[in-house]
């Protein structure tokens, strides 16, 4: 399984970039913007929001 | 919309119907995202066709996908946005080439396209087509007044929107953008060079015709009216290139550009200076105190580097492009590169 984490002003770039890749489906998470220059505190709280949103994903496709 | 009037059988792009309005159309073009923000030429059957008889490639040739929206460009699709830019039909081998060119995976479109860096591919035209096309390499080579520069460059920008889908905001997320988002084209004043030109230096002979596409930034410019020779006006250009915010000193990667004006070139020839001795001189000049960048460059990208170093603009000198271009006047421009990407030179055929 491929999750990708991207920021949320990036997530329609992604989505198009996936689409236009041939991985329309592909799953993925999306941490509030920006991640680039900030405080390793600060990446901690949004990696911790992208373990949790990882957690479900892999709990839903279990079932 | 419909297919009435649809009288090409080669042609297999939707045909809208319109009332002779040009307001009327324009108004469609812009509020669908499919112009630059200035009117176009609108793309009818007949224009197409024109602009097709430009070429020998069948409209339905695909050069390939065109990221990050990944547009089909076919020879048809690049034939419509040519004719939106007001293009002639002579420029299609070039623009042809040129969107080739960007297609190859060295150059990186995709990132270029999407970055929030202010980075635009930038045409250069080398060869005897400069003059057949009356593409500007001299005074104002980067301002208006050019018909090949200007509409050859639009179009480019065009195919980047309308095949590309690089919409600003969606897909094309630069922070700023640069005005040679509008149109980025230009020539090389060989006639006024005192080196090899760029397409020569890179295995082409004199005679072909070539474009070089190279992801770079706007210019700035390098005044120098005072010094007499070679290693002043140099001294001069390191000074302006040693920054600390520019990619490719950041990254140490991609090939910053030189446009050096025909008289600062004939001064610095004169002073016994080659083109790769220009290169080795700003390699070696063209640096920034490594306690000069932030804490965190220091920390982050400069690590390896001892605290009394001076950082150079790229790694190697050969990836330091240089070329001449522009009128009289002592003035030469820096234009840093995206940093990753590498230029691609191609020869224009029909």
């Amino acid at each position: 399984m491929t999750i990708t984490i991207c920021t949320s002003q990036f997530l329609s770039l992604l989505q198009a970039t996936a689409g236009s890749k041939g991985y329309p489906n592909l799953l993925i998470i999306s941490v509030p913007h920006p991640i680039a220059g900030i405080k390793r505190g600060e990446i901690e709280i949004k990696a911790d929001i992208a373990f949790g949103e990882i957690l479900k994903i892999i709990e839903f496709q279990g079932k | 919309m419909g297919k009435e009037g649809c009288n090409s059988l080669r042609l297999i792009s939707e045909r809208i119907e319109f009332n002779d309005n040009l307001e009327e159309i324009n108004e469609f073009f812009y509020r669908n995202g499919w112009s630059d923000g200035l009117p176009i030429i609108v793309p009818t059957e007949e224009r197409v066709e024109r602009m097709l008889s430009g070429t020998r490639r069948d409209p339905q040739d695909s050069l390939g996908t065109v990221p990050p929206g990944g547009g089909e460009a076919t020879i048809e699709k690049i034939a419509i946005n040519a004719v939106m830019a007001g293009c002639l039909p002579e420029y299609m081998p070039l623009i042809i080439t040129a969107i080739e060119a960007m297609l190859d995976e060295r150059f990186n479109l995709h990132w270029i396209q999407a970055t929030t860096h202010p980075v635009a591919p930038l045409i250069i035209v080398n060869g005897p087509i400069r003059n057949e096309l009356q593409i500007n390499s001299g005074h104002n080579v980067f301002g208006q007044g050019s018909r090949a520069n200007a509409t050859i460059g639009r179009a480019i920008r065009l195919i980047l929107l309308n095949i590309g889908g690089g919409v600003p905001g969606k897909l094309d997320m630069a922070t700023h953008g640069q005005p040679g988002k509008y149109s980025f084209c230009i020539g090389e004043n060989e006639e006024s060079s005192p080196w090899e030109p760029l397409h020569v230096e890179r295995g082409f002979s004199k005679s072909s015709s070539t474009i070089t596409v190279c992801g770079v930034e706007g210019p700035h410019n390098m005044n120098d009216h005072c010094s007499d020779d070679g290693e002043g006006i140099l001294t001069t250009f390191a000074g302006t290139m040693a920054t600390q915010g520019n990619n490719n000193i950041i990254s140490q990667r991609g090939e910053p550009l030189l446009i050096i004006g025909p008289e600062h070139a004939g001064i610095i020839s004169k002073s016994g200076f080659s083109k790769s001795d220009v290169k080795h001189f700003l390699h070696a000049k063209a640096r920034v105190q490594k306690r000069q960048f932030s804490k965190r460059h220091q920390e982050d990208q400069f690590s390896q580097y001892s605290d009394d170093s001076s950082i150079p603009l790229t790694p190697r000198e050969e990836d330091i492009m240089v070329i001449v271009s522009g009128g009289s006047g002592k003035h030469s421009l820096f234009l840093p590169s995206f940093g990753l990407t590498t230029s691609v030179t191609k020869d224009i055929k029909d």
